[in-house]
């Protein structure tokens, strides 16, 4: 049996006065590769991570990191993890140099050299309280911390908010050292910034509603979804025309465009055979694929209704 | 690291080593964040107890050590639910249980500190020797002691059992606001300890230690439910909130003040008026002088 570095089964967490944030979520992340965890605000996703984290507790199935429930594992286990919030707040009467001093106690792993001359690279002033910082400052020695650990496991929630271009940048070059490296870690991230994720992600986990709608590799994610164009020669598309694999279509005169999961090349030659009907296949973007996957209904026909 | 943990021999050296390394980082993290308070505190006492010298009596201390221990339980318990730091704290790598142990200890530490250190100043009346070496004066003159062995054992029982009822609540706190709850609940514990004092009256024939022994069992009570509970706390910083929102709450807050306050000093007047206590053994009065003190006191009145 494969041991995953992050494992959740049927997860779930319902809030006290029933929201539910998570319901029957699977998320399986092997180890050594990077798992882009995307969704629109309130889908479930930094409360899906603080479950794997054991900062909450589970209402419903298992969660696992490296093997243990990180709600009971032990010191040790625990610094083979580390974490990067949306919101978090490190302490604000520490400077850097005194939370490196702090951390260190605790990770068996803890590298200060990389530590320091991750400062340098983030231009961190190493000796100023962490609340005297800006946002983005404060966000850039979280994630100095995150990394100095040299844990196994990093999971980043929202890394790149309130982060400039620049630093961004930086961000993933040091993403993709650390997955260079011998034993690379896993890694976890959950962004918005859907180019990020491009650039660094193996895997990604689009979640909508508390669970995962589409987990795939992301070559074969951009394989599977595609854009469809047919364009019927001087004539309106027959009745009941729709593409194979649709999971939006409309319709402009003589030109009907879906985004289809497309999962073989035949599923299209249909189409292709039908007189006079022209078949573009576009690739989609990360970007476009999350929009098409989560756009509202509602706009998708209304769409369909001014068509 | 590895070239570390080789010199130390065993693997189970090395695990001991990393231990203490983690509950001497927890130890750090609550000096560096608390030795202003712990700096104002012993401050305080060095300029009451030192310079003017007024700290020469139990009661003081008992009224400065209730104070630090009820601010040290918000502080120490509370510390990150008021920075909004939990998030961040709870995703290191020290367990739940290390967390709250490791603060209960450097809370306690600094509470005992800081009672019986002023305690122990009266007793050997410390400020008034040392003041003694540099001048001539009257204040090398002994203070009157207190003879009372209730009030030192209070002077130290109390103010921990402030601190073993706030901490529990601080540290359960899920926002900033709640620790104002928190604290209050300090107050409530121990008015509530007070008002069952007029009430259970078989109490009232045995001698005043029984409060040390009730304030022992009622902190220890406290701080062991606190750590069920903080075993199972969930590491989020959440918004403030507070039982009751706005102004209804403002007054309620007000209410429970007032109330506790009044339990308080009922209570302290009860207990004060159960213990009778000298208030100078070198001028006994009438009722209460011993046939020697009589027979000295007859000596120094003769010119």
């Amino acid at each position: 049996m494969t041991e995953f570095a992050i494992d959740a089964c049927q997860l779930g967490k319902a809030f006290p006065g029933g929201t539910v944030a998570v319901s029957g979520l699977d998320m399986q992340v092997a180890a050594g590769t990077v798992y882009g965890l995307i969704g629109r605000n309130g889908a479930g996703k930094t409360t899906a991570i603080r479950m794997l984290l054991g900062l909450l507790r589970p209402s419903a199935g298992t969660a696992r990191i490296l093997g243990a429930n990180m709600w009971q594992a032990g010191r040790q286990h625990r610094a083979r993890v580390a974490y990067v919030s949306q919101e978090q707040h490190v302490h604000a009467w520490m400077t850097p140099r005194e939370l490196c001093y702090y951390l260190s106690h605790f990770y068996e792993r803890w590298d200060q050299p990389y530590a320091m001359r991750l400062a340098r690279r983030f231009d961190l002033a190493w000796d100023r309280q962490t609340g005297l910082m800006s946002g983005g400052e404060q966000r850039k020695v979280s994630i100095l911390l995150a990394l100095a650990a040299r844990p196994e496991v990093l999971i980043l929630d929202e890394p790149a908010a309130g982060l400039d271009p620049i630093a961004r940048r930086e961000l993933i070059d040091e993403l993709v050292d650390i997955l260079s490296r011998d034993g690379g870690c896993t890694v976890l991230l959950s962004t918005h910034i859907i180019s990020d994720l491009e650039r660094i992600a193996e895997q990604v986990g689009i979640m909508d509603r508390g669970r995962i709608m589409t987990d795939a590799r992301l070559d074969e994610l951009q394989k599977t979804f595609q854009r469809v164009q047919v364009v019927f020669d001087g004539r309106l598309p027959p009745d009941g025309f729709s593409v194979p694999g649709a999971i939006r279509s409309s319709t402009e005169g003589p030109v009907v465009t879906a985004v289809a999961c497309l999962l073989s090349e035949t599923q299209l030659d249909e189409v292709r055979s039908i007189p006079g009907a022209r078949v573009n296949v576009f690739p989609l973007g990360l970007e476009d694929m999350f929009i098409e996957l989560l756009k509202p209904r509602g706009e998708a026909e209304a769409v369909e209704a001014r068509t | 690291m590895s070239g570390g943990l080789g010199l130390m021999g065993s693997p189970a050296e090395a695990v001991a080593a990393r231990r203490t390394s983690v509950v001497s980082g927890l130890l750090w993290r609550e000096w560096i964040a608390h030795q202003r308070m712990l700096q104002l505190a012993l401050s305080v006492w060095l300029v009451g107890g030192w310079v003017l010298m007024i700290f020469n009596h139990p009661g003081w201390i008992i009224a400065y050590g209730v104070l630090y221990g009820w601010a040290a339980g918000q502080a120490f318990g509370g510390a990150e639910a008021s920075e909004g730091t939990e998030e961040f704290a709870f995703a290191l790598p020290p367990t739940r249980r290390q967390r709250y142990l490791a603060r209960l200890a450097a809370g306690v530490a600094s509470v005992l500190a800081l009672t019986v250190a002023p305690l122990l100043t009266i007793v050997l009346n410390l400020p008034q020797k040392v003041w003694g070496l540099l001048v001539e004066s009257g204040f090398t003159d002994p203070f009157p002691h207190c003879e009372s062995r209730l009030l030192y054992v209070l002077a130290v029982v109390l103010p921990l059992a402030f601190f073993a009822l706030t901490f529990p609540l601080a540290a359960n706190s899920p926002s900033r606001r709640a620790l104002g709850w928190a604290g209050l609940g300090g107050w409530l514990g121990l008015g509530t300890t007070g008002a069952a004092s007029l009430v259970i009256k078989p109490w009232t024939p045995l001698h005043g230690y029984v409060w040390c022994q009730a304030l022992a069992v009622l902190g220890t009570g406290a701080l062991a439910a606190g750590y069920a509970f903080y075993l199972r706390k969930e590491g989020l910083s959440r918004p403030d909130r507070t039982p009751g929102e706005g102004r209804r709450a403002f007054w309620l807050f007000v209410v429970i003040l007032l109330l506790v306050c009044l339990l308080f000093i009922v209570w302290s007047m009860r207990v004060s008026t159960r213990v009778a206590v000298p208030a100078n053994r070198h001028a006994p009065t009438a009722d209460t002088a011993l046939p020697q003190d009589q027979e000295a006191n007859d000596a120094a009145r003769v010119p």
